[in-house]
């Protein structure tokens, strides 16, 4: 399974190589999403809500802790989501650059090696 | 200054040396030379009045930091405080503190009175700088509904914005002298288009998931709908709106309908769950609407 998350991280690489910026952050994003949630099913058997700001306060109500490094990641990605909402676009489909990019290339690999222990199993992503 | 409460004093005095700066407690405390217990007293007293706000520092959640509020936005605020939904008590005097905000306009269901228990209040905040605005308000916003975009006033100009149901809060003539006949449909159509094909082109190589590409193409369907006259944005007669004017994408009217109802789904509920349809058939009805409106392209 973390073969498909490296799948993504590598064509997230690629569109960054050919600097395609959008499509790079588009895919980080994705990659970065489906580690986390297979990480809490695989560990904890939870699935979590949509909004990451949230996720670790609705897990402690669950009696979860998440380690230091799973939230403060979970937390830096929350960030660069809510960063991510400015430009003229209503919807989902913005703008990157080559900043933001490389925010998301760094943070995908950083949460690929925190949780690539727990990224066998399903939700798929 | 003698005839005045302590708590003006030190108002004026921030207001003097410290308006639109991150303020710390040491900060507030040299202003008037109070004591740590004094301090806290008299900051609490603005805190609570609204004249100051404070915010966590994104990097380090132990640091809170002290805004202040202009007096003249500050009364814009209390004077409209009654009327608002108590999410916004706090983070409209947080974006009045902030420079170069020229407008704040709330949009979405919270307008449009579709407004539920699990949405959240749609703002948008017209300034120089939205980079700033999105990560002054990070903290403040983590326990509130509130959702926040921001653009500069040039991006505003030109954007959807402008054409769907909002409620100007705060302006400084900015929105006001926009002009929405101004605005190029058809350029937002065409970038509604192109946003929306390179999401799908990801999407058919199985590098994002349903919650990219559904937002995406239901922009272009809310621009097309704008653009064939469409004032109601309840995301049901969007959608009605659009396949009464594209006869050939009717026969898609009960997928389009399920698509939307598990990005509703998603985005209320659990995330991580894939579309209703499977990923061949949903790419094969994106791809026929983003067809239909590139006609008007």
């Amino acid at each position: 399974m973390s073969e498909e998350v490296r799948g993504i991280i590598e064509g997230g690489n690629n569109a960054y190589d050919r600097g395609d910026y959008t499509a790079a952050v588009l895919a980080y994003d994705s990659a970065i999403e489906g580690m986390f949630r297979r990480y809490l099913f695989t560990r904890y058997n939870e699935t979590v809500g949509y909004d990451w700001r949230k996720v670790e306060e609705e897990l402690r109500t669950k009696n979860i802790k998440l380690p230091r490094k799973i939230a403060q990641l979970m937390s830096e990605f929350a960030l660069l989501r809510w960063k991510a909402k400015r430009g003229p676009k209503y919807h989902w489909a913005k703008a990157f650059e080559e900043g933001d990019a490389e925010k998301y290339k760094e943070l995908a690999n950083r949460v690929y090696v925190a949780t690539q222990k727990y990224l066998h199993k399903l939700p798929p992503i | 200054m003698s005839g005045f409460p302590l708590w003006f004093k030190l108002y004026s005095k921030l207001v003097e040396s410290h308006i639109y700066k991150d303020v710390t407690f040491d900060d507030v405390q040299r202003v008037l030379g109070l004591s740590t217990s004094h301090a806290k007293q008299v900051i609490r007293r603005l805190l609570k009045l609204r004249l100051v706000v404070n915010r966590s520092d994104p990097t380090d959640k132990r640091f809170t930091f002290y805004r202040v509020v202009p007096l003249a936005l500050w009364s814009k605020y209390w004077e409209m405080k009654d009327e608002l939904a108590k999410p916004l008590w706090d983070i409209l005097p947080l974006l009045f503190s902030i420079e170069d905000v020229h407008g704040i306009l709330l949009l979405g269901s919270y307008v449009r009175r579709d407004f539920d228990e699990k949405s959240d209040i749609d703002v948008l905040v017209v300034s120089d700088n939205p980079e700033r605005v999105l990560d002054l308000t990070y903290h403040t916003c983590l326990n509130l509904p509130i959702d926040l975009h921001a653009c500069t006033p040039n991006e505003f100009k030109n954007s959807l914005y402008l054409l769907v149901q909002h409620v100007i809060l705060y302006d400084d003539g900015t929105c006001k002298e926009t002009d929405v006949f101004q605005v190029d449909v058809i350029k937002l159509l065409h970038d509604a288009v192109e946003g929306a094909q390179k999401v799908l082109n990801l999407y058919k190589d199985g590098l994002v998931q349903f919650d990219r590409i559904f937002p995406a193409i239901y922009e272009s369907i809310l621009v097309d709908a704008i653009f064939h006259g469409s004032t109601n944005e309840l995301k049901t007669k969007v959608l009605e709106k659009f396949l009464a004017e594209h006869a050939s994408v009717r026969n898609l009217r009960g997928d389009l309908f399920r698509l939307m109802a598990a990005y509703e789904n998603l985005t209320k509920g659990r995330g991580g769950e894939v579309g209703p349809l499977n990923r061949e058939k949903e790419v094969e009805i994106y791809s026929k609407i983003l067809s239909e409106v590139s006609k008007h392209v």
